[in-house]
């Protein structure tokens, strides 16, 4: 397990160096949106891999994020500042009514009662003009402007996107071993037993829900600057499902899948459109693939492979006691 | 609904007292009316035949359930409507039938948890340092419990035993002022159970215990009184020497019907 951090440190060099081999359409247009949408699919592995809350509307507070941040710089041409204050404060205080809501559920209808929160969202956002912008939304989104530069320069936006990455997996992580991780974990396995512990567990699932929301709001800012622009169909049903798949894809259960679940299905949606129009069924399979052989995602093959290669290697290099073959 | 306020200053004496507690689930009734009083520092024993409400009077008195009637007094308190983990902040702490444990977290983490339930900032976000006073008090308790070697494996990989032992631990990690356990004695080998009953005899004499326990060895070896229960109701309380001659007892126990 010591050498996995050797492999950790190899797979940050390759990130922070990639933009000096890699093309600029991997690093703009493949690894930036998969940045994105990890930290995004990142809160929901906090949610659900810890706290066994399984919520697919990661997507709209994301979504709610930006919608926050174009509103008011976009819409009300407020300095960039001001929007990443608003629309993280929108995204963190829908989580907190969302969760107030959907905290009393657990499983597939905590789930389901998840997707209708998100659904009335969409409606709200494709119906009202004021705010919103109806269907069409807001566009002309700008990245804020640093020092002269535009955050949306291809390689400062990915380099960005990489420490808003790095920044927020190490919280992940290291919420987990703090009390309050400790708790959400236990929440996961028992919330009868949390509670004869002296614990609040509806409380506690609100404060893991609007945390989680917060994070979703750091990726929805990013993805907001990505795109230029948002509208409703960035938290369609398809879009909230596709959370979900990058997560399952990735391994719920590990920080390190959400970014490894969104590479793969930012490469999937790009490549698989060029040699079939149904990229969406080959998502469909992966994802069924992943759920039938490897309920713990891509993190636990690889989890898998790694040990079996140590096995295969150490075998190989320990001098062979037996004389058979 | 209305819970009549009885006006009795000296019922801040007793440690736990019930008061005309009954719970109903639709036409069952599996607790009916039933008056027990606990000294502080008392250690009781409730026996009675499977089904006979035991472990309904332990989710009624942490909460888990809500009494259909009656009135539960904690120290003299009334906490008939607080939530179970209100009620454990108090000084109350149990165990179940089947250990009920954090699986997938190690034997510390789940000490650690069981302290910090019943501390404030129980869900802090700072990460707990090797000289915290709860991570000594971690060790203490894995000591006292016997689970010193088994500190760092995952709770799922312990033996049946082990698991008691963890959750016994668990409960003791909140220094709580009234212990239920729930047949403690349950899957343990006897070797076990003789150090059980020394762990629960060892205990602080300030410390009320309540057990249910069908080793007649274990209850009457820890127990000053016993209460009996059958079908939900009171039917003897006394030491365990008058509840062993008692005859109802006996009828119930070697299978008479009534």
């Amino acid at each position: 397990m010591r050498k996995l951090w050797l492999v950790g440190a190899l797979v940050l060099l390759c990130f922070a160096t990639f933009p000096l081999w890699g093309s600029a359409y991997f690093v703009g247009r493949i690894v930036t949106p998969a940045l994105c949408l990890g930290v995004i699919a990142l809160s929901l592995s906090l949610l659900a891999g810890y706290g066994g809350m399984v919520s697919l509307a990661q997507m709209t507070l994301a979504g709610l994020a930006g919608y926050g941040y174009g509103y008011l710089t976009s819409t009300l041409g407020q300095p960039w500042w001001i929007g990443v204050l608003g629309g993280l404060t929108v995204a963190t205080l829908a989580a907190l009514a969302f969760g107030l809501i959907a905290v009393r559920s657990t499983g597939i209808y905590f789930l389901m009662i998840t997707v209708a929160l998100g659904m009335v969202v969409y409606a709200l956002a494709n119906q009202n003009r004021s705010i919103f912008g109806g269907h069409t939304g807001i566009l002309g989104i700008r990245a804020p402007e640093l020092f002269g530069h535009s955050l949306g320069e291809r390689t400062l936006f990915y380099y960005f996107c990489l420490t808003i990455g790095l920044v927020t997996y190490g919280f992940v992580r290291y919420l987990a071993g703090t009390p309050f991780g400790l708790a959400l974990q236990a929440l996961r396995d028992n919330p009868r037993r949390l509670s004869t512990l002296g614990y609040n567990v509806a409380l506690h699932r609100v404060t893991a829900f609007t945390v989680a929301g917060f994070l979703a709001g750091i990726g929805g800012l990013l993805l907001v600057w990505y795109n230029g622009a948002i509208s409703p169909t960035t938290i369609d049903l398809t879009r909230l499902i596709n959370i979900l798949v990058i997560a399952v894809i990735g391994g719920l259960a590990y920080a390190e899948g959400a970014f490894l679940g969104a590479l793969v299905f930012v490469l999937v949606t790009n490549f698989a459109s060029s040699f079939t129009q149904r990229f969406n069924t080959l998502i469909g399979l992966t994802f069924l693939a992943i759920v039938l052989f490897s309920p713990e995602g891509l993190s636990g093959i690889v989890l898998r492979l790694w040990s079996l290669l140590r096995r295969t290697l150490l075998a190989r290099l320990a001098p062979s006691r037996h004389a058979g073959f | 609904m209305i819970a009549v306020e009885v006006h009795r200053p000296q019922t801040a004496a007793h440690a736990l007292e019930l008061q005309g507690v009954s719970r109903h689930f639709g036409g069952l009734v599996a607790v009916r009316d039933v008056w027990l009083a606990l000294e502080p520092g008392e250690r009781r024993a409730i026996i009675g035949p499977n089904g006979a409400g035991k472990t309904t009077l332990f989710n009624v008195i942490t909460g888990e359930l809500r009494p259909t009637t009656g009135t539960i007094r904690f120290f003299g308190r009334d906490v008939t409507r607080l939530p179970p983990h209100h009620r454990i902040r108090l000084g109350l702490a149990r165990t179940y039938q089947t250990p009920l444990i954090f699986p997938r977290l190690s034997v510390a983490d789940n000490l650690y948890l069981a302290i910090r339930g019943v501390q404030p900032w129980r869900l802090s976000l700072r990460r707990p340092r090797a000289q915290d006073p709860e991570r000594v008090e971690v060790e203490r308790l894995a000591e006292q419990v016997g689970l010193r070697h088994a500190l760092h494996a995952l709770a799922a990989a312990l033996s049946h035993g082990e698991q008691r032992q963890l959750e016994l631990g668990m409960a003791l990690a909140s220094r709580p002022k009234l212990l239920l356990l729930d047949e403690p004695a349950a899957g343990l080998s006897p070797g076990e159970r003789e150090q059980l009953s020394a762990l629960l005899l060892a205990l602080e004499p300030t410390m009320t215990v309540l057990l249910i326990e069908h080793d007649m060895d274990v209850a009457f070896q820890v127990a000053q009184r016993v209460t009996v229960l059958h079908e939900g109701r009171v039917i003897a309380e006394g030491t365990p020497g008058e509840i062993a001659r008692n005859a109802t007892v006996q009828q119930i126990y070697l299978g008479g019907t009534q």
